[in-house]
């Protein structure tokens, strides 16, 4: 492998990928889909807001967060994501208290200590960016190998500065945008909710869109793994779709039926990643490994596959 | 052969339970033209595939220049190739595609760049550098092909059917610019091509692949020449009288009519016989027996055409190597 290689490909094919139809369409969806989930989480906060003005009461965060946890929209998402959480915890009475009171403890971080609105979109932006950056990363190898334009490649840059020059590129090009992403829902609720300081905002909002960047990591080498191996762009992105969708699925509804097939969620990083979100270093710290460890696993798996095949 | 560009050695490839290519083995000279025939299926592809690195081989080796081209990246710049049907990115700027290729050889973006330039300026293009593929003819794609195959002046160039697909203007520059291109004499060049006449007149050495083997290898010179045969075109198609008289020369094995004007005379063996003077005088009392009954040569050339050759060797069952020198 060639680092001078990794480099250039990562720069060259991070520079084009968005101008492809696939990378506009990659574009389109992290933002329609961020300034969604932000649009419909403001709704009740303006509301509070809205009202607190009519009534003339004065507008302190605390005030406004208090009933933002009352609020269904926010309530309802975090408990169903951190629940969903700790289900897989829950093993008797007992555990199932311990492990409710933990879910307590970390709504409590998140919505208490932290810029409520903006962990809640951030919980929902985690749930849903692994399909918006598979978008982004299906067609990584996949068209290029069946249109054979990657044999341009090939015959100046060996296969591994190749393999990992694109899932390099690409992971920028998903880091750049995912910086964009957060900064524009964190500016925009620093002018919809200015009782937030900008500065807890920045800094919680540079912090989700750093856990974000780390838990895609795990998905574009999957992808990229997928996209080595399947020479059609349509058969890739299905592949990665159903089995990003089919782990946590499969996860849920087997364990109603064998607990034991709870673990299933732990094939990709579903089952640890939200714990990069959780009040304890520790917990982090083990999250974002966990997350390092399965792009490493995927890299390998993809890699070693990229390098034997016929191209 | 210790001065191969190319050295090909046990190459075996299958595609499933499919042979593709069986114990290949055979040497490109360094700074020939080398043709690479075969009907379709043969395996040409799929050994410059090979090659090229672009698949991997069941078995056997391949050195280029002397490096194992399962390190292609040590060929950095080296080694050119247009690959059959490889399309190139079509949102990219075709000015950027090959800069980029020639920054990925070691070049310096500025150098890397005028490179390019002329490139696109020397196969015609260079008015379309700044557009995407999607603005190229097909002609125009194929010589942007060739372009980037000679892009940098490699060592040793593989093209792919450089010509096929394009009408005959086309396909004549391109062969006009690889005779142009191989002109400074330091570069190998490898072609593959279903088209005969080209590369018998392109080509110093030829080797001919059926059902993924090898059945000879050799210069194009000395596969001509071999089986005493004369093709002889006339003013006029012959008269029975003429045939049956060349025929029943002790010199004359057969005669068989190969176009309207056309004659292909096969010598025989005669005892006793064999150096150049004795074929020398057994053309002569062909073409003098022609001429006593006013049957006027036209023009003649001893040995096969290679397409002769071609169809000769590829029309055998077995695929069997023969020697061709």
């Amino acid at each position: 492998m060639n680092a001078r290689h990794v480099a250039l490909i990562a720069l060259y094919s991070s520079r084009y990928s968005v101008r492809s139809g696939i990378g506009l369409v990659f574009l389109l969806a992290a933002l329609l889909f961020g300034l969604m989930v932000s649009h419909m989480l403001l709704q009740p906060a303006e509301k509070i807001v809205k009202k607190a003005r009519a009534e003339g009461v004065e507008l302190t965060t605390e005030r406004v967060v208090e009933r933002l946890k009352d609020s269904p929209q926010v309530r309802s998402a975090v408990d169903w994501i951190l629940g969903s959480q700790a289900a897989s915890e829950i093993a008797d009475d007992q555990a199932r208290r311990s492990a409710q009171e933990k879910v307590r403890a970390w709504t409590a971080y998140l919505l208490d200590e932290r810029p409520a609105l903006l962990s809640t979109i951030l919980l929902i932006l985690f749930w849903g960016w692994p399909f918006v950056a598979s978008l982004g990363a299906f067609d990584l190898f996949s068209g290029d190998v069946q249109s054979r334009g990657i044999r341009y490649h090939l015959m100046r840059a060996d296969r591994s500065s190749i393999y990992f020059g694109r899932v390099l590129g690409a992971a920028l090009a998903q880091g750049a945008v995912l910086l964009f992403l957060v900064g524009l829902i964190t500016t925009f609720l620093h002018f919809k909710l200015p009782f937030y300081g900008f500065g807890a905002m920045a800094r919680w909002g540079g912090y989700g869109a750093l856990m974000m960047i780390l838990v895609s990591l795990p998905y574009l080498a999957l992808c990229g793994w997928i996209s080595g191996a399947i020479d059609s762009p349509f058969g890739s992105l299905t592949i990665i779709t159903v089995v990003l969708g089919g782990v946590p699925l499969l996860a849920v509804f087997g364990e109603m039926r064998w607990e034991q097939l709870g673990w299933i969620r732990y094939l990709l990083p579903w089952g640890v990643q939200l714990n990069l979100f959780q009040p304890s270093p520790v917990q982090v710290a083990g999250a974002a490994a966990a997350c390092l460890g399965y792009t490493a696993v995927f890299l390998y798996l993809g890699h070693r596959h990229f390098q034997k095949r016929d191209l | 052969m210790a001065d191969a560009a190319l050295s090909i050695e046990g190459i075996r490839k299958c595609f499933g339970r499919s042979v593709a290519l069986d114990a290949v083995s055979f040497e490109v000279p360094r700074g020939s033209v080398f043709g690479l025939l075969g009907p379709n299926g043969a395996g040409k592809t799929t050994l410059f595939s090979i090659v090229a690195s672009f698949l991997r081989a069941d078995a056997g080796s391949i050195r280029v220049l002397g490096v194992d081209v399962r390190h292609i990246s040590e060929l950095q710049g080296r080694l050119g190739i247009l690959p059959q049907d490889a399309v190139f990115q079509r949102n990219v700027p075709i000015l950027d595609q090959l800069t980029f290729f020639r920054v990925l050889d070691g070049q310096p973006r500025a150098a890397a760049e005028a490179e390019a330039r002329a490139a696109l300026e020397k196969v015609g293009i260079g008015a379309y550098a700044k557009r995407g593929v999607h603005a190229l003819s097909h002609g125009m794609v194929k010589r942007l092909g060739v372009a980037q195959a000679f892009l940098g002046a490699p060592e040793v160039i593989l093209l792919d059917e450089p010509t096929s697909g394009l009408d005959p203007q086309n396909a004549r520059q391109i062969r006009d610019l690889i005779v142009e291109l191989q002109a400074g004499g330091r570069t190998t060049t490898v072609i593959s091509s279903h088209n005969l006449l080209e590369i018998q007149e392109i080509c110093d050495h030829v080797a001919i692949l059926d059902r993924g083997r090898l059945v000879t290898c050799g210069s194009v010179k000395a596969i001509t020449a071999g089986g005493r045969r004369l093709e002889v075109t006339f003013g006029r198609p012959l008269a029975d009288a003429v045939r049956t008289a060349l025929a029943a020369l002790d010199v004359v094995h057969a005669v068989e009519q190969r176009g309207p004007l056309r004659y292909a005379i096969t010598l025989a063996e005669v005892a006793g016989s064999g150096g150049d003077a004795d074929d020398d005088a057994a053309v002569a009392r062909v073409l003098q027996t022609a001429l006593d009954h006013g049957a006027t040569p036209r023009a003649w050339k001893e040995g096969h055409s290679l397409e002769e050759f071609f169809l000769q060797v590829t029309g055998k069952r077995s695929g069997e190597p023969v020697d061709a020198g």
